[in-house]
């Protein structure tokens, strides 16, 4: 512990001086450029405080209707995504049978978003009635592999270990002349023999698994592994005077994240191309490519990303370049140091080099959930 | 807990085949009882999640007696559906008695199916 304390003072006292000596706003953020979850949000540039989940396309026809408005009412920000796939019942459609979907991903993983704001673009001033719409859509086009995790066989094992004498009792109130009459004419005695069943064999107010614990092993069950290859589309529309005759495309953008995701980590690519302003004369159109990497251990995570960004404006173009970098260490069970280091895209080139590099450090209670920033899971 | 009585009208000499399908991408398991004996129950890992085939015997076997069914699904998806699909076969004849329930996010859900061979 003693060593571990000394290395913790003089990372502080490193970063604390290189601190003081850039200077500059900070690292970039490392998750900027992952593919949007919903890609209507981010063409947008809003990040909405709530967003509706239709569930059914009677539920999206109206939360939809709500949400567009009619034209030339004064609209709160809106934002949904759905699922079409989800929309209907699918009785048959069996855990293993989804587990090993393949290529069908490409129909029953896909998310469609929306969302309207009153707000102006960035840099620009909106105009009395101006309103934006974004559409877009999401879909994984390699899903990877989605071993089930121990968790769904040890729930569900248990959930059956616990029932069965409950439901062996019921089984003997059933088939009891006095109920067996009754049970084809009362459709409520079922469940009332349960009941009964349930509270003589586990207790009256028996819980059989926590809530929490399904929670959990569902957010086991949504990590993937290997190779995956997420797409996701979305484009911007404008309307002056919140009228649709008005309706002009105002930004593009698409966004492809291949990677490879291990256990402890992966290794993804960041492919993204979006056209600002189209509804302008001089529009600008950005193109990245780049790297991210993360390797998270029990007690160490690190991270990196690079990413080279072609800007085209007008007449002109440029070549930017992005580095960023995350060390995070478990310096007590209750207390994690992060540290970041970064060039952006905007750093002043004629500075020296330390004045390029901006580290910034943090102490922290939790576990940083880098993995989760690398693709979305 | 969603419950469904049924009754089911046999042939003397044709076999009875059963499958008990947990859809929605869920997981889950079911236990299976013919009168008062359990014949059968799923196990993850093995038997896997769903009954598929299971030979209930022939009609005139089976006439009068209760077939009841308890499968407990976990909703882990986000879709927030459960559903239970009890198909019986009797020869090429197929019947399907399906359970459903909606909006009860990461809870199990437990349904029973009773269905009177006549």
């Amino acid at each position: 512990m003693k060593s571990t304390q000394v290395a913790l003072g003089v990372v502080l006292a490193i970063t604390c001086m290189i601190g003081r000596v850039s200077g500059q706003a900070g690292p970039p953020k490392f998750e900027e450029l992952r593919t949007p979850t919903s890609p209507a949000f981010t063409i947008l540039g809003i990040t909405p405080a709530q967003v509706e989940h239709p569930g059914t396309p009677s539920a999206f026809a109206v939360s939809f209707l709500n949400g567009i408005g009619a034209p030339g009412d004064e609209g709160d920000n809106f934002a949904l995504e759905t699922a079409p796939f989800w929309w209907v019942r699918h009785p048959k459609l069996t855990f293993e049978a989804y587990q090993n979907r393949g290529l069908k991903s490409l129909y029953q993983d896909l998310t469609v978003s929306f969302a309207v704001t009153d707000s102006a673009p960035a840099g620009r001033e909106a105009p009395d009635g101006f309103r934006r719409m974004g559409i877009g859509v999401r879909v994984p086009l390699l899903t990877g592999t989605q071993r089930a995790p121990a968790c769904v066989d040890t729930l569900v094992t248990r959930l059956a270990n616990v029932r069965r004498p409950a439901t062996a009792k019921w089984v003997d109130l059933i088939n009891q002349p006095e109920n067996r009459s009754r049970i084809s004419v009362d459709s409520t005695l079922l469940d009332q023999l349960y009941e009964e069943a349930v509270a003589e064999v586990l207790g009256p107010d028996s819980v059989l698994i926590s809530d929490e614990s399904v929670a959990q092993c569902a957010a086991e069950l949504r990590v993937r592994q290997g190779f995956v290859l997420d797409l996701a589309a979305g484009t911007g529309l404008h309307f002056e005077g919140a009228r649709a005759e008005n309706a002009d495309f105002g930004s593009f953008g698409i966004w492809a994240t291949p990677a490879y995701l291990t256990r402890h980590g992966g290794l993804a690519g960041v492919l993204r191309a979006q056209w600002q302003d189209l509804d302008l004369e001089e529009s600008t159109t950005t193109y990245d490519a780049g790297l991210r990497g993360i390797r998270a251990m029990e007690r160490w995570i690190i991270s990196g990303e690079a990413i080279v960004r072609r800007l085209n404006g007008g007449d002109t173009g440029s070549n930017l370049v992005r580095i960023s970098g995350i060390f995070d260490l478990e310096v007590t069970p209750k207390t994690w140091l992060t540290v970041t280091v970064g060039r952006d895209f905007n750093a002043d080139e004629r500075q020296s080099l330390l004045a390029l590099v901006n580290f910034q450090w943090n102490l922290g209670n939790t576990k940083p959930e880098r993995p989760a920033n690398l693709i979305r899971q | 807990m969603p419950s469904r009585f049924e009754k089911y009208t046999v042939t003397d000499d044709s076999s009875i085949v059963l499958d008990v399908l947990i859809g929605e991408a869920q997981p889950g398991g079911t236990t299976v009882f013919l009168g008062t004996n359990e014949i059968a129950h799923t196990e993850p890992g093995k038997s896997g999640m769903n009954v598929k085939g299971l030979d209930l015997g022939k009609g005139a076997n089976l006439r009068g007696k209760l077939l009841a069914i308890s499968t407990d699904v976990l909703d882990l998806r986000e879709t927030d559906k459960a559903s239970v699909t009890i198909v019986l076969h009797d020869g090429p004849v197929e019947t399907n008695v399906t359970q459903s329930k909606d909006g009860s996010p990461f809870t199990s859900v437990n349904f029973l199916t009773v269905i009177e061979f006549i």
